[in-house]
Parts: C-alpha cells; sequence; structure tokens
C-alpha cells in the first residue's frame, strides 16, 4: 500500500531524474557566468525558459555573436520539439482550469514528460497530477542547481583559457548523441556538418554559418524524400 | 549587456512558452501534417550545425578532443559526464600536445 502510493507520487518518482538534472544544471549556471553573463539572470533565465539545453545553446551563441535575436533563433528551434511533448499530454490536461494548463505546460520537461508517459502506460490511474507533481519537482530543481551553479562560478576566477569554454562543445556533441536516431541521419547530419564548416571557412559569421547549413541539411533532406518516393513509385 | 541579457531572456522565455501553447493548443494538428518531419529533425540538424561552428574556429588540438569526446559521448549517451570528459581530454590534450 505504502509502496504503491509513493510510486503513483511524481514527487517521489522522479527524484532519480531530478539528480541528473541537477548536475547539468549547475554545470550550466557555472558556465554561464564564466562565459560572462551576470549571476543573477541565470535563475530569472531559468524560471522563465524552463528549457536546459535551449539555455545552453542561446547563452553559448549570444557569448560568442553577441546577436540576441540569432541566439534566441537557435533556442527556439531546438525547443521545437515541445509541440509534440505537449501535444501528447493535451488530452491528459483536458479537465483542469485554463490557468493550469498553462502553468502545467510551463513546469513540464523532457523528463517529467518522459516519466508521466511511460508510468501511465503501466498504470491507468496515473496522469495530470503524476505529470505537475514531476514537473514542479523540476522546475525548483532547475532553478535551484543553475542558481548554485552560477553563484559558484562567479567566485572562481576566468576558468576559460583553461578550456572550459570547450564545455559547451562537449555539451552539444552529447546532445547530438541523445538526439541520433541511426543510419538514416548519417547522410544529412554530414551534409549539415560539412557545409557549416565551409560556410565558416568562407568568412559567413557563426549565426549565419548555422542557419545556413540546417537549411542546407533540411533541403538535402528533402531531396532524399523526393528520390525514395519516386523510386518506391510503380 | 545588461539589457541585452533583458531581452535574450525575454526573448527565448516567450518563444519556448509560444512553442508550448502552440502544442496544446492545435494538439497533435502539426504532428499530422506534411511538414511534420521539419519538425522532427530540425534539432538534430541545429545541433549538428552548432558542433561545427564551434569546431571551425578551434585549432586541430581540439579536433582531436573533440573526437575523443564524441567517443565518451557515444560511450556514455550522458551530458554531464560528457562535459566532464570533454573538458579534461581538452585540458590534457592541449598540454600534453
Amino acid at each position: 500500500m505504502y509502496t504503491a502510493a509513493v510510486t503513483k507520487s511524481g514527487f517521489v518518482a522522479i527524484l532519480p531524474l531530478a539528480v541528473g538534472a541537477a548536475l547539468y544544471g549547475f554545470a550550466f549556471g557555472f558556465l554561464a557566468v564564466q562565459l560572462g553573463v551576470p549571476w543573477w539572470s541565470v535563475p530569472v533565465m531559468s524560471g522563465l525558459v524552463h528549457a536546459g539545453s535551449a539555455q545552453i545553446v542561446t547563452v553559448d551563441q549570444y557569448a560568442a555573436t553577441s546577436s540576441v535575436v540569432g541566439a534566441v533563433f537557435a533556442g527556439a528551434i531546438l525547443n521545437l520539439r515541445y509541440i509534440g511533448i505537449i501535444a501528447s499530454i493535451a488530452d491528459m490536461l483536458k479537465g483542469m482550469p485554463l490557468w493550469a494548463k498553462l502553468i502545467s505546460i510551463h513546469i513540464t520537461s523532457d523528463e517529467s514528460w518522459a516519466l508521466t508517459v511511460s508510468e501511465a502506460n503501466k498504470d491507468r490511474s496515473i496522469g495530470a497530477r503524476f505529470l505537475v507533481e514531476a514537473g514542479a519537482v523540476m522546475i525548483l530543481t532547475w532553478v535551484t542547481s543553475t542558481t548554485m551553479g552560477a553563484i559558484a562560478g562567479s567566485t572562481v576566477p576566468d576558468l576559460e583559457k583553461l578550456g572550459l569554454g570547450f564545455a559547451f562543445t562537449a555539451a552539444f556533441i552529447a546532445m547530438g548523441r541523445g538526439m541520433w536516431r541511426g543510419r538514416s541521419d548519417l547522410a544529412p547530419w554530414a551534409v549539415t556538418f560539412a557545409i557549416a564548416i565551409f560556410a565558416s571557412r568562407l568568412g559567413f559569421a557563426t549565426a549565419n554559418s548555422i542557419v545556413i547549413a540546417t537549411i542546407g541539411g533540411l533541403l538535402f533532406m528533402q531531396l532524399l524524400r523526393f528520390v525514395r518516393r519516386q523510386n518506391h513509385e510503380p | 549587456m545588461n539589457h541585452d541579457i533583458l531581452y535574450l531572456i525575454g526573448g527565448l522565455a516567450v518563444a519556448t512558452y509560444a512553442i508550448r501553447v502552440l502544442g496544446l493548443v492545435t494538439g497533435n494538428m502539426i504532428q499530422r501534417s506534411r511538414f511534420a518531419w521539419v519538425l522532427d529533425e530540425l534539432p538534430g540538424l541545429l545541433i549538428v550545425a552548432l558542433v561545427a561552428s564551434s569546431l571551425s574556429s578551434i585549432t586541430q588540438v581540439g579536433w582531436l578532443a573533440a573526437a575523443i569526446t564524441l567517443m565518451i559521448a557515444i560511450y556514455t549517451n550522458n551530458v554531464v559526464l560528457t562535459m566532464i570528459g570533454g573538458v579534461i581530454t581538452f585540458a590534457l590534450v592541449s598540454n600534453l600536445l
């Protein structure tokens, strides 16, 4: 009875995933301050945005290019996945008042969504309450851990010259690993990679190189889809 | 800087929340549209472009560190471990070569 109550509590079930997010949050806060972002802006950003990867990409792009529009654009593209994530829980939120829905969609994170969906598949009594509880733990963890990282980052000297800036490159490599779905990604990703390198070598600004390469990758995929359709038609 | 950071936070917060609301309002409509594949592919392509652009300005030592970091990412599939491993690798490779 006790075990069942505990596992049906989003507050408790999300804790192992919250520990992982806390480490990630601490690293983000620490690095953001090292890149020149004021420490107080880290908790503000974490509370208002609540999207880890997009925050990392946005801060990195802003530090590299000083372009607010380009940095926000890059972060927003990364968050497009939330269309699918929120769409998949829309039915779960149906009985809620509008204000509660509007808060729920903000506190939903990758982790709380994935856990809720997988638990709901096993137990049909799990739904909106579990999602909100897990989401509340995640946003609290994210704001707290990024703030602690930002405070720690502002108390140590500039570590950028020791290669700490490479941490964001490493984070992007890890994010790419997480998004990898198999061999079908290889050709479009290789084309995108090559275009970005080529555009940078040609002297395009970083933000422009990224946009050109991403669009180039999409066009290549469209071409692949077209060729496949042609081959499958009788 | 201070004004820019406010625009940065405000812009990303509005864009992210608008995307979440779009998911709530349109439900599965967008997911079933003929452009759904673009939404699926864009994040991965963007990350690849970000990796490439951050590597384009670093030395050959950085490329070597990136290759080792990729191995760590493939093996661990964990962002924090890859970040820690990547920074240590970069520091070691920079000092040894």
